[in-house]
């Protein structure tokens, strides 16, 4: 990682506080008897994956789509760039707010809409703590998005933060299709295998914050956003 | 209700009494249980071969159980490499004593805090309070019991024992919610989430648990629906993270097919809203995230069910399934089981984890033994057989009495001839029935039930005379 | 196996079964040397004493064995369950490997009443009630989710001329006996009992036919207590009773 060479410092006694745990394991493991755990795998035996019933594999944006309505998300499958009767529609819903003002992250997508929403004259700036937790909106793309949950993953070294979608009450999402996998394995699985470092926060998002901690009816807009919008940008031709 | 748990000093008999007694509370429980029992079939109903998954999630958890002491090793190297200092507490008290060292530090006073049962099974929230930090649960259904000084009754929905009236009138007692709120939940959420959105942007300091503990990139993965997950890790610059030394994955594919059945199994989702994975301090060129972060790796008495006849149970992901089919748990919810993880997989970790409490040894009979918690229970955990292996360990130390009773029985019914005896006994009891709602078992049985007359002739007496 | 609930409690359930069994063209017989298969001191934690116990019917199943017979039929699922899921371990526990390995031999011969019956539909005779009978099945937890026995008991059950099974909410869960959890926590187990028959008074059912002895008493005691009786009623009964040349079915 750039710049970051300090090591933490490590407290109490490693050897101490494992010694236990390696004594008692190096005398074998009892096995239930009665209901006996499965053979234990190879270690080549790969670790199986889920396989989705909603998944249409020939139609990853479909499957996305129904998704994350699913998810209490808001889906918005268009051609080529964010149209602009949908950034109409934004500058609409946020007029007449007391937080009408945007943030936006260090994603040259969300860039991209924030410049045209301030064309709109709109209020933009990058998000920070203290911008995210006044506006009304935060708009950052994505890293990836997964068609089997409905879910956007947030890199916060691509974002340069992560506030932009967690603090205002709307976050929305651009993210182009060619970052659509199928499932959750295709992305989640790859990671600490890659060259690069994780980033510091990396999110899976699906759906709008929500609670059910009133007599268990679902709520959204706990502490995050309340609503979320993903808008997927596809090059004309459906699936990935 | 106390903010404390009631373990010490009462009986599982009188939680329980005291719960089925309390109407509200079992419509309030088997509502929620219901709900999520219901969602959870329909989450798992969407994976191919679900119980297939199960199974291959029991094994990889064995796999990290063997190997546990290795990839505790690699998941700290990871993390101090990552710049996240590593402390290896052996006790609930080294946890507590780093973590409040931390707070002092830091000169810090304000700490918010992400749902975490390893926090509350050590409870560090005394000990911060003591050491002058003002802790403040974000969880919502935890932030609701903590206002009303009560112990969580359920590991995934803390105050589903309380209904929007009650909550609506808690926030007004504690917290000056104007009386005119509303009782909708979407007013009372929307109450709640202005009040906590303070408290995360002054908090000093950031505590929280961790589902699962990945070795292979030294990473936190901690999954909420609320975002306080998020919240807690993003804005104060300090992160605790408290994990159970047992919540390990070895690398990304085991993390990823546990991922796959948590969510699906607690609620019913297919993800949680939110996935949250925390690998080091805030990155060069981010405005938010921790630049201080520190992992205290927790024992509090796992080390001590390794490989032996309890080693199974330290499998846990903490996702309630199992508390959301017991019938049981449906009469009586958490607060009958006295401490901090109710239901069938509270009834087993007590015992274990509660040590130097003797009124932990009961809880292994707070189940019929039906096995629904088995079937639930996404990585197959035998919990029924490690409740009898908690009876048979607590009947070592049982009282002369018991041991008696037993003995007797089994003195007389292990030969057919005392055995017919004492029953050719019973059937004379037909007349002295009434008499035996005098016992103890018979009174126990007769509050409420008929007592069951035996016959004047049994089978094996029919049998003989011809059939 | 007779069962001591059958034995002493029930006596009329073991005769049904025996006459069902015959009905069904077996030749039943029964070693008088068994006496309990040790569940409720297994189910306590009183291993050794249990242990006794069993090896009393042990010695009385395997000498059946020896002398042909081809299945033990317990009709008691969760005595059935002792038997073929519980012994091995309750003997390899009290340090009894030589036991053990007698109990795999008769647990791998031991059947649930249903379990079998269902096996051998076909041998028994056309079965009918001379009155239509509105029937809610019980299904006791452990030969349901140890034994995997689900269906069998209502397949029979539809086959008999007259005999309605219906649907009811809570239909597999736990009626709250559970042994000793009766008479150890009996206010958790009322209140278990208690939400068994308000879901079946939603349905109002004739019988509540289970495979369980002690399940149905559990639940007919409550329901004596609080004055709105239901009727119980074992499988075995219920079958007997639908036998040809049976007068009347009774009620």
């Amino acid at each position: 990682m750039a710049g970051r060479a300090v090591t933490g410092t490590e407290h109490g006694d490693r050897a101490g506080f494992l010694a236990p745990a390696r004594e008692l394991l190096s005398g074998g493991i009892h096995a239930n008897p009665v209901h006996a755990p499965p053979p234990t795998p190879l270690p080549s035996d790969p670790v199986p994956e889920a396989r989705y019933l909603n998944l249409d594999p020939g139609d990853l944006v479909t499957t996305f789509a129904d998704a994350v309505a699913h998810a209490e998300g808001v889906c918005h499958v268009v051609e080529g760039d964010v149209p602009d009767r949908l950034l109409d529609r934004i500058v609409n819903e946020l007029d007449g707010r007391s937080d009408t003002s945007v943030v936006v992250s260090a994603e040259p997508e969300a860039r991209a809409v924030g410049d045209r929403l301030a064309a709109r004259g709109l209020r933009v700036a990058p998000a920070t703590p203290a911008t995210a937790a006044a506006a009304g909106l935060g708009v950052t793309s994505a890293t990836a998005a997964i068609a089997a949950t409905g879910s956007i993953v947030l890199d916060s070294r691509r974002a340069g933060g992560r506030v932009g979608s967690l603090l205002p009450s709307v976050h929305l999402c651009v993210v182009p299709v060619n970052r659509l996998f199928a499932t959750p394995a295709e992305v989640l699985r790859r990671l600490g295998s890659g060259a690069d470092a994780l980033p510091p926060s990396l999110v899976v998002v699906t759906g709008p914050s929500r609670t059910g901690d009133i007599e268990q009816l679902l709520t959204l807009g706990a502490h995050g956003p309340t609503a979320l919008h993903v808008v997927l940008v596809t090059d004309g031709q459906r699936g990935s | 209700m106390s903010g404390h748990h009631q373990l010490a000093g009462t009986t599982l008999r009188s939680r329980t009494a005291d719960a089925v007694a309390n109407d509200r509370l079992r419509t309030n429980v088997a509502r929620a249980v219901d709900r999520f029992a219901t969602h959870r079939r329909e989450g798992l109903g969407e994976l191919e071969d679900p119980d297939g998954l199960r199974s291959a999630a029991r094994a990889l958890k064995q796999q990290v159980l063997a190997d546990l002491p290795g990839l505790l090793e690699r998941f700290a190297d990871q993390v101090l490499a990552r710049g996240g200092h590593v402390c290896w507490a052996p006790t609930a008290d080294d946890a507590r004593s780093y973590v409040v060292d931390v707070v002092r530090r830091h000169g810090a006073t304000r700490v918010a805090k992400s749902k975490s049962m390893a926090t509350e099974e050590i409870d560090l929230n005394t000990a911060l309070e003591a050491a002058g930090a003002q802790v403040v649960e974000t969880d919502l259904g935890e932030w609701i019991i903590q206002l009303a000084d009560e112990t969580p009754s359920h590991i995934i929905a803390p105050a589903l024992h309380r209904d929007r009236h009650q909550i609506h009138d808690l926030f007004v007692d504690t917290v000056g919610a104007e009386p005119a709120l509303g009782t909708e939940p979407t007013e009372l959420v929307g109450f709640a989430r202005g009040r906590l959105r303070e408290v995360f942007l002054a908090a000093d300091v950031g505590i929280t648990g961790a589902n699962i503990a990945v070795a292979e990139t030294g990473s936190i993965v901690l999954v909420t629906n609320e975002g306080n997950g998020r919240l807690v890790t993003s804005l104060p610059p300090v992160h605790v993270v408290v994990l159970g030394m047992e919540r390990l994955a070895a690398d990304w594919a085991q993390a990823e097919l546990l991922l796959a059945l948590l969510a699906r199994s607690a609620t019913g989702q297919r993800l949680s809203s939110y996935t949250n994975i925390v690998t080091g301090t805030r990155g060069d060129g981010e405005v938010d995230g921790a630049t201080e972060l520190h992992v205290v790796i927790l024992d509090n008495g796992r080390s001590q069910l390794l490989a032996g006849e309890y080693h199974e149970m330290l499998a846990c992901i903490r996702c309630g399934a199992c508390l959301n089919v017991c019938p049981v748990y449906r009469q009586v919810g958490g607060h009958a089981y006295g401490w901090v993880y109710p239901g069938p997989m509270g009834s087993v970790l007590t015992p274990l984890l509660a040590h130097g409490q003797p009124e932990a040894a009961e809880l292994a009979g707070a189940s019929t033994l039906c096995g629904a918690c088995m079937d639930a229970c996404p990585v197959q955990i035998p919990l029924q057989d490690l409740l009898l292996s908690l009876r048979r360990r607590k009947a070592e130390g049982a009282g002369a009495a018991e041991r008696a009773a037993w003995a007797a029985w089994a003195a007389a019914w292990s030969d057919a001839r005392r055995y017919g005896a004492t029953t050719r006994l019973a059937t004379w009891g037909r007349i002295v029935a009434p008499l035996a709602g005098r016992l103890p078992v018979g009174r126990s049985w007769g509050a409420g039930r008929t007592v069951p007359r035996p016959a004047a002739r049994r089978f094996r007496d029919r049998w003989r005379e011809g059939m | 196996m007779i069962t001591c609930v059958v034995d002493v409690v029930a006596p009329e359930v073991g005769e049904a079964c025996v006459r069902v069994l015959r009905a069904a063209g077996c030749d039943v017989s029964c070693d008088l040397a068994q006496t309990c298969c040790g569940q409720p001191a297994w189910n306590a934690g009183f291993a050794r004493d249990a242990a006794k116990v069993a090896r009393a019917t042990l010695g009385a199943l395997e000498s059946e064995l020896d002398r042909g017979a081809e299945a033990v039929v317990v009709p008691a699922g969760s005595c059935a369950t002792m038997v073929r899921q519980f012994w091995p371990e309750l003997f390899d526990v009290v340090g009894d490997g030589d036991a053990a390995a007698r109990a795999r031999r008769v647990g791998a011969h031991t059947y649930e009443l249903s379990e079998l019956l269902a096996t051998r539909a076909d041998a028994l005779p056309p079965l009918s009630l001379d009155r239509p009978v509105r029937v809610a099945v019980h299904q006791s937890c452990h030969m349901l989710r140890e034994l995997r026995i689900a269906d069998q008991p209502a397949s029979l059950l539809e086959a008999v001329d007259g005999c309605a099974p219906t649907a009811w909410d809570g239909a597999d869960r736990c009626c709250g006996f559970g042994g000793t959890f009766s008479v150890k926590l009996p206010e958790a187990s009322v209140a278990m009992a208690d939400e068994k028959l308000r879901a079946l008074a939603a349905v109002e059912p004739d019988l509540v036919v289970g495979c369980d002895t002690s399940c149905l008493m559990h639940l007919q005691t409550r329901s004596d207590a609080t004055g709105t009786p239901i009727h119980v009623r074992h499988l075995a009964e219920v079958l007997a009773a639908a036998l040809p040349g049976e007068a009347e079915d009774r009620r």
